[in-house]
This record gives C-alpha cells, structure tokens and sequence, in this order.
C-alpha cells in the first residue's frame, strides 16, 4: 500500500479491513503525529511497524508490537502507535489494500470483494469491477493504478478509472512457485517495488507493456506477516537501486506525481544495487504458565508438528574434502537395508526397505537425511526418486556437519515437480532462494533423475541427463543429502562421485 | 518371512512433522529439536520383533487444568479476533461451556481436512460454539484458509494466534488440536484432525 493522501493523513495499514465492527470509534481520527511524505518504505512484519532500511537490510522498528497489524483497518501515526479506525459496514473481510488517486481507501480480499472507503466518514462502496479474486497479497498506487503480483509471480493491474482488471502476464525474474508478495511499494518516478514473504525486495520494471521483469534489489527479513507502505511521492529509500533510472514509465497522474518526478529526475543519483544479508527482528517469544489439558480419550488423529523458527549455529571451518585425479565413484547405492548406516536423518521419517530409501512425512519441509563418511567440494551428486502423489524431493550439498544447515545449498522439486529450484540455508540457517526452472509436471509416480556436477562454488544442475541450471554458492564443499518437502518420497538409488579439480589444481 | 518393522537408530534431530508458513526456512533442524527416525523394513528379522515407536518429548506446563482453580485460569486470557481485531475474553468464550476450540494451521493438510468436517457440523448444530485457533502463519493465509473451507457462520469464531500465545498456554505442539468444552466448563483435548466418528465422540462430549 502506500502513504496517501500526501502528508495530511496517517497511514492507514489496510491489508484487512474487517466486515463486522470495529471497537474504535471515530476518534481515532484525532491519532498522533503524521506521516511526512518521506522517503522511507515502511513494513508491518508480524505485528511490528518498522522502517526498512534498504542499505543495511535492517528495520527499525516503530511503535509498540501490537501482535499482528495484518488484518486491520488501522490508522497507524508517525511513533508507530495504532487506533483502529472504526466501523466498517456491509463489507467482506479485506486484507489487500491501499488509496487511490480518488482518496478513498481501496481494500480486497487479495482482489476479490473490492471496496473503496472514506476514511473520513466510513463509508464503503462495493466495486464490482474490480472484484477479482487474482491472489495478490497486497496492492500499490502507481501513478493512479494498483498493482500486485500474485504467490505464482503474476503482474495484475487494476485501473480504478477505467474499472479494469488485467493481468499482465508473468514477472520475468521472480520465482515461480508459490509464495506470497504480501508488501508493494511504490515511489516517485513511477517505480514499483514488491517484498516477498520470504525477504526478497524486487523492482519490477516494464510494469506497463506485456513484460515486466524483476530485479531483486534489497533483503529483507524472512517473515509470516507482512505488509508494505510507502509515499508515492517520494524518492526511493537511501541505498535501494531505481534499476531503470528516474524516467517514469508511466505518466504521472496528479499534478503533486508530476511535479514528484520532476524533482526526482533533478536529484537523481545513481545507486547500485546492493543487497545486504537482511538481519531478522527479534521475535518476542510466548510467556507465561503452560496448562495440561486432560486428554479426551476419543483418540488420536493425524497432524502437523509445530513450526519452530530458531537461528542455527553458524557454518565453521571447512573440514577435509576427497582429493581425486581422475573421476572416483565414493558411494553408489541401490538403497538396500544394508544402506540404513549410512545415513543420518536430520528431520523427517526416512525408512529404508525393498530397495528405497522413503521420507513419509508430508507435511515437513525440506526433511532432510545426510549421507555420512564423505565430504567433498568437486564432485557429482545423483539422485533417482519419486513421489507418491506429490514429487517434491530433491538434493542437499554443501552441509557442513549434523549440528547446521547454515550455508548449505538444496536443489529440489516444488509445486508438485513441476519446478526445479534452487537456493541456500544463510548464516542463520533461513532458507534464501535464487533460482528456478519450470521442467513440467511429471505424472505422479514417475521417477526423476536429479544431479549436481560440483566444482567448488560453481554448481550446474540437471534434471534427468538435461542441464536447467547453475548457480554460484557462498560457500563449498561438505557433505551431501536427500531431501523431500511435504511428499512421500522414495530414493531409489543414488551415486556420489569426486571429481579432479577442474584446472588441475586442488 | 513376516515382515516385522524395527527400529534401526534414532538420530538427532527434528519433530516428525513440521508445518509451516513458508518456503522450506522452518523446518525443524539441528540438534535442539527431537525426534527424527530411521527406520527399516527387515525382512530377515525374526517373529517376535517388538516394532519401536519413537515419542518426542514433550515439556509439558507448569500447571495441570484439573488442580483446583486451574480450569478458570487457563481460559483466563485474551485473544484476538481474526477479523476484526477485537478482544475476545477467554471467560467469555470458554466459561459457558460446549465449545469445540480447534487449533489449526493452513499449510496443513490435516487442517483443511479437519476444518470441512466442522464446518459441516457447525452448520448442522448451532447449540456448539466452535472457535478456529490460527497458527502459524500470517493473517493473509488464515484469511484464505476461512474462506476456501467456508468457515463463515453465527456459531464460528476465529481467533489469530499468529504470536503463538494461545498454542503455547495449552501446549499445543501439532495441528490440528481441539479443545473440548463441556456444557459444565470442563476441558478436555484431543489431536489431531478429527473423523466424523472422533467429532460424534467430542459432540457428545460438549453438547
């Protein structure tokens, strides 16, 4: 969303606007000190209003943590303190939103059941044009249009003038499986900028012709809850990149967006793209005493285990690797019983048997078993596997011990098979993605061959015999893995292989 | 030769089964979690084999719900409501009894499923209050997860536990979990996703 209507009003942070009533009446409107039209980009991330700092990949946080701003219809002062803003009446639950050139605040529910409010008088108007249920998780004002990108990393445009909705088509650099954009930014110049839920900051250019591109330009903390707010009239934040410089693509639509990119273009200084390892905010943990309930005795079900987000101990020295002069195949398996030793399961169930090696848990992600006893940095890794339904499995490198996965990289199938991605666990053990191939959906049971061909930090992937990848690792070398994420995966074989050091040297 | 399933080793590491809100950066992993199996199919293993069923550990509270006075304390919170942000009185929600309290999360499969069949229940029987506990993930998802399984009605009430306070004041550490509130205020649980035969049990005990 973005700050609007200018320096007068506060933000209002509309990613949910409720149908029933608020408890707040109207005086919320006397809330504390406003927002100057400043170049800041501003981010709900699970319940704390902060200030990004591009340059450093930090937050500074605003106000109280008020549990969660992420379904609301508050008004948010310049200290970061919240009011709602009151009752809201005949309208569906919204969690996408932000104002127009008209003033009115624009709220969806990720575009279906759009509504404009008057945050002045409350009142609410249905817009059945614009009421489209696209997925985007949140919407900004682009010189008089809202866009959003949905999970799948689509461009949609919704023109609050002409009443339409339009999909642009894809966005040329996100990632393609699913994940939300849940903060959208916009700026002076025209740009347009989105965060994805998992820390990525992106400038999208082309916004306006049939092929936009995005270009990832900062880091920001990794997060469940997330959403965005900017001045439109404002310059981008020091040290965040404009990637296509401060010609706007698009005219302005008001004569304050003109007179907005006029003086961007004047100052404009070139800023190159940095981005920094995003430096999560503290999480405030749960308090308090713990009651056992007595259990029912009408039995059990099946379930998913709790979600536990903890930092993992940093990546140490780099142990010993396999030094070879010509290919060396250090372990190759049919996945026989006998196979069992060697290999540890960090997370998941993993059984062995009938010639398989199985993850059965379908709700882990990235249940992972390391093979032990070899550690290597120039080398092909193999894999042959399968899902039962779901073909999500895949391959670990780079895992420096049992006790962390921090600088580790994973090579897997997402949505369904029908992606290979790629990506590594940074020096907290989050997971940060950096690429992606489509290779089609397999048909459910169908095996897949997938392999790495390793020499140090550079990494080329293959899918059954086929190069679809590369990427450049932060770090090398270490032992290697299977992995599968919320699937049934079964292993059925497997081949390390070390491999001379390209060049000859060691 | 009969089949039997034996426990190989037990390794570090790892609940069974971590749900999650995001893209593979919440699984649980390393040393300071619990219970990650290997186990094996053996066909050569002998008759009589005891098959081994690993348990995580569980810490458990600091307060038993059947110690005198403990019931009221433990519904003596404030939670908030999904939609629009108001307080709800744990008293208030609890305290008149036949409630079902389940505690779900959306990137789990078991909820969703779970969620169909209280829903169909919810519409059937207006006389059970049925509170859907969000966890662990972002409003956006719980938002969509409500609509998608159509949990709307008079009788449903959601509450955003995103900051996990709820969950950890009953240690609840696996979705789906119910909390069952009889017509006399007591309180009993039980995980995961309920059957319709499971939900006729936990009927009769609340109605």
């Amino acid at each position: 969303m973005s700050i609007s209507r200018y320096i007068t009003r506060s933000i209002i942070a509309s990613t949910a606007i409720s149908m029933a009533v608020l408890p707040v009446s109207q005086s919320a409107s006397a809330a504390g000190e406003t927002f100057a039209c400043d170049p800041g980009f501003y981010q709900v991330i699970a319940g704390q209003f902060a200030e990004f700092d591009p340059g450093a990949g930090t937050y500074t946080r605003i106000g109280p943590d008020t549990d969660n701003y992420n379904a609301m219809g508050y008004r948010i002062d310049a200290t970061g303190n919240r009011t709602v803003v009151g009752s809201l009446g005949g309208m569906s639950s919204g969690y996408t939103g932000t104002f127009g050139d008209d003033g009115l605040l624009h709220v969806s529910r990720g575009g279906a059941d759009w509504y404009t409010i008057d945050v002045d008088t409350l009142e609410t108007t249905r817009i059945p044009e614009l009421s489209k249920g696209v997925g985007v998780a949140d919407i900004t004002n682009v010189n008089g249009v809202f866009y959003g990108v949905s999970s799948r990393g689509g461009l949609v445009r919704f023109d609050p003038t002409a009443l339409e909705v339009t999909q642009v088509g894809n966005v040329e650099g996100l990632p393609t499986y699913s994940g939300a954009f849940g903060a959208a930014w916009s700026t002076a110049g025209g740009n347009l900028y989105v965060g994805r839920n998992s820390g990525e900051i992106f400038q999208i250019t082309g916004y306006s012709t049939g092929n936009p591109v995005a270009t990832q330009v900062g880091s920001a903390p990794a997060t469940n809850s997330n959403d965005g707010a900017s001045c439109e009239l404002a310059p981008p934040p020091p040290g965040l990149a404009d990637v296509d410089g401060p010609e706007p693509e698009t005219e302005p639509s008001t004569p304050e967006g003109q007179a907005a990119a006029e003086e961007y273009e004047e100052n404009y200084e070139e800023t190159p793209i940095v981005i920094p390892e995003s430096q999560p905010m503290e999480e405030s943990e749960p308090s308090g005493p713990t009651y056992e309930v007595e259990d029912s005795g009408i039995g059990s079900g099946q379930a998913c285990g709790a979600t536990v987000l903890e930092d993992r101990p940093a990546r140490g020295p780099d142990g010993r690797f396999a030094v070879v002069s010509e290919p060396t195949v250090l372990y190759s398996t049919s996945f026989g019983a006998a196979d069992a030793a060697n290999w540890s399961a960090l997370s998941g169930t993993w059984e062995h048997g009938d010639d398989k090696f199985a993850q059965v848990e379908t709700c882990d992600f990235d249940a992972t078993a390391l093979l032990s006893g070899h550690t290597v940095n120039h080398f092909r890794w193999e894999a042959t596997f399968s899902g039962d339904s779901s073909n999500q499995g895949g391959l670990l490198i780079n895992q420096q011990s049992e006790e962390t996965r921090s600088g580790a990289t994973l090579i897997d199938l997402s949505d369904d098979g029908s992606i290979v991605r790629w990506g590594s666990y940074d020096d907290r053990g989050y997971y940060q993605y950096v690429g992606a191939e489509d290779i089609g959906t397999p048909a459910a049971g169908t095996e897949v061959t997938l392999a790495v061909e390793v020499n140090g930090s550079d990494v080329h992937i293959e899918v059954n015999g086929e190069r679809v990848g590369y990427l450049n690792t932060k770090y090398a070398g270490g032992h290697v893995g299977l992995v599968a994420t919320q699937s049934i995966i079964s292993f059925t074989s497997a081949t390390l292989t070390a491999l001379p050091v390209a060049g000859g040297a060691s | 030769m009969k089949r039997t399933i034996a426990l190989l080793t037990v390794i570090v590491a790892a609940s069974s089964c971590s749900a999650v809100q995001g893209e593979q950066d919440e699984a649980n992993f390393g040393s300071e979690s619990d219970d990650a199996t290997v186990v094996v199919f053996d066909d050569d293993a002998v008759a009589g084999d005891t098959a081994v069923t690993t348990v995580p550990a569980v810490e458990v509270g600091s307060a038993s719900i059947d110690e005198d006075g403990a019931a009221s304390e433990a519904i003596d919170f404030v939670s908030t409501e999904l939609y629009s942000r108001s307080d709800i009185d744990g008293q208030a929600l609890f305290g008149g009894g036949s409630v079902i309290a389940t505690f779900v999360q959306p990137g789990c499969e078991f909820s969703s499923e779970h969620s169909d069949l209280l829903s169909e229940a919810a519409q059937a029987d207006d006389g059970v209050t049925y509170v859907f506990v969000h966890s662990g993930a972002d409003s956006e998802s719980f938002a969509q997860f409500v609509t998608e399984a159509e949990l709307d009605g008079d009788n449903i009430i959601h509450l955003d536990d995103n900051n996990g306070d709820l969950s950890y004041r009953f240690g609840i550490d696996e979705y789906p979990s119910t909390l069952l509130v009889d017509s006399d205020g007591q309180l009993s649980s039980t995980v995961g996703a309920l059957d319709s035969d499971r939900l006729g049990k936990a009927l009769a005990i609340v109605s």
